[in-house]
């Protein structure tokens, strides 16, 4: 199975991203540079 | 020449030098105002005191005299009433300045008394078990110390109970759509996970696109299925490929001394023969691999 095709379907890295970015504004600083070290690794 | 009954150069110096101490202290008592009472004398300097008291004390061994001039001669432990009357006034007034010694008291000691003291305790818990105790008790459970080191500069992960959440931008629109975003790429994340999870070949044995359908030739075929396998042969050449019979592998040879020449075994058979026998042995294996493969 093409893992590959199904990953740049379903996952459009960009916009996860934005998305992350987005929902964590709602959490304090500290909490937000958690986040952004999660999504970035 | 210093003139008979004349006081020796020594003791003038020591009279010089009281009148000028006895003078500097009433200078300062004067300059005081007289209003205070004078401050009681310094203790004189080491110098001074063994000037003056070596006037008295002398050594205890043999008559000293005080000089080479006077002819009082002072002996150890010698009374008072020896001596001649200046230096008896230059010593009174030498300790007259020296500072009063307090009488030290001391507690009295006693070896018998210090060592029947005893801790209440001591017959419980011996002092050295109690020392161990401590010792063990101190390596095993105390944990180390790193108040003065930096190990995150701050950077730690927040764990989710301490995350505090603004209720205000959780309720808008974007965030709201975000959330709903990520939910769906859980989803799918969650249900490429469960399609990943049949068995697959390990990677790098075949490198064309028909990778699924080499693979089911490792599987073995289904019993209870109306048909039979399609690779059916496939799998049974690559069974005999990788198994082999072992006649086809090591065919024995018997040499001619493999037996004791005495033996009651039959002899040998010639070397022609045998050479005819395994060239038809390996005959019979390459028709039998010829047959199975094709």
């Amino acid at each position: 199975m093409a893992l590959i095709p199904a990953i740049r379907k379903e996952f459009d890295f960009a916009a996860i991203r934005d998305n992350l970015n987005i929902v964590a504004t709602i959490f304090d600083d500290q909490t937000q540079l958690t986040i952004d070290r999660n999504t970035r690794s | 020449m210093q003139p008979k009954g004349s006081p020796c150069r020594r003791v003038v110096h020591l009279e010089q030098r009281a009148a000028v101490t006895e003078s500097y202290y009433l200078i300062l008592s004067r300059g005081r105002g007289g209003r205070s009472p004078p401050p009681p004398p310094p203790p004189p300097s080491p110098r001074s005191f063994a000037l003056s008291s070596a006037q008295v004390a002398c050594s205890d061994r043999a008559p000293v005299p005080c000089t080479s001039r006077c002819k009082a001669v002072l002996q150890p432990f010698q009374p008072l009433s020896c001596l001649c009357r200046r230096m008896l006034s230059i010593t009174s007034l030498a300790l007259g300045f020296s500072p009063a010694q307090k009488l030290q008291v001391q507690a009295p000691t006693c070896a018998a008394t210090r060592a029947s003291v005893h801790c209440g305790l001591e017959s419980v818990a011996p002092r050295r078990a109690v020392l161990a105790a401590a010792l063990g008790l101190g390596a095993t459970g105390a944990a180390p110390a790193w108040a003065g080191y930096v190990t995150s500069l701050g950077i730690v992960t927040t764990s989710p109970k301490d995350a505090e959440r603004d209720d205000e931008l959780f309720a808008t629109k974007q965030v709201q759509d975000g959330l709903t975003s990520l939910k769906g790429y859980q989803t799918a994340a969650k249900s490429l996970q469960a399609s990943r999870t049949t068995p697959v070949p390990p990677p790098g044995l075949f490198s064309d696109s028909h990778e699924s359908e080499r693979w089911a030739l490792f599987t073995p075929p289904t019993t209870d299925s109306p048909h039979p396998h399609p690779h059916a042969r496939l799998t049974t050449k690559c069974s005999l490929l990788t198994y082999p019979h072992p006649s086809l592998l090591a065919p024995h040879y018997p040499t001619p001394h493999s037996s004791p020449p005495n033996s009651s075994l039959p002899r040998p058979r010639s070397r022609r023969r045998r050479t005819w026998r395994s060239s038809r042995r390996s005959a019979r294996s390459l028709t039998l691999l010829r047959s199975v493969t094709t």
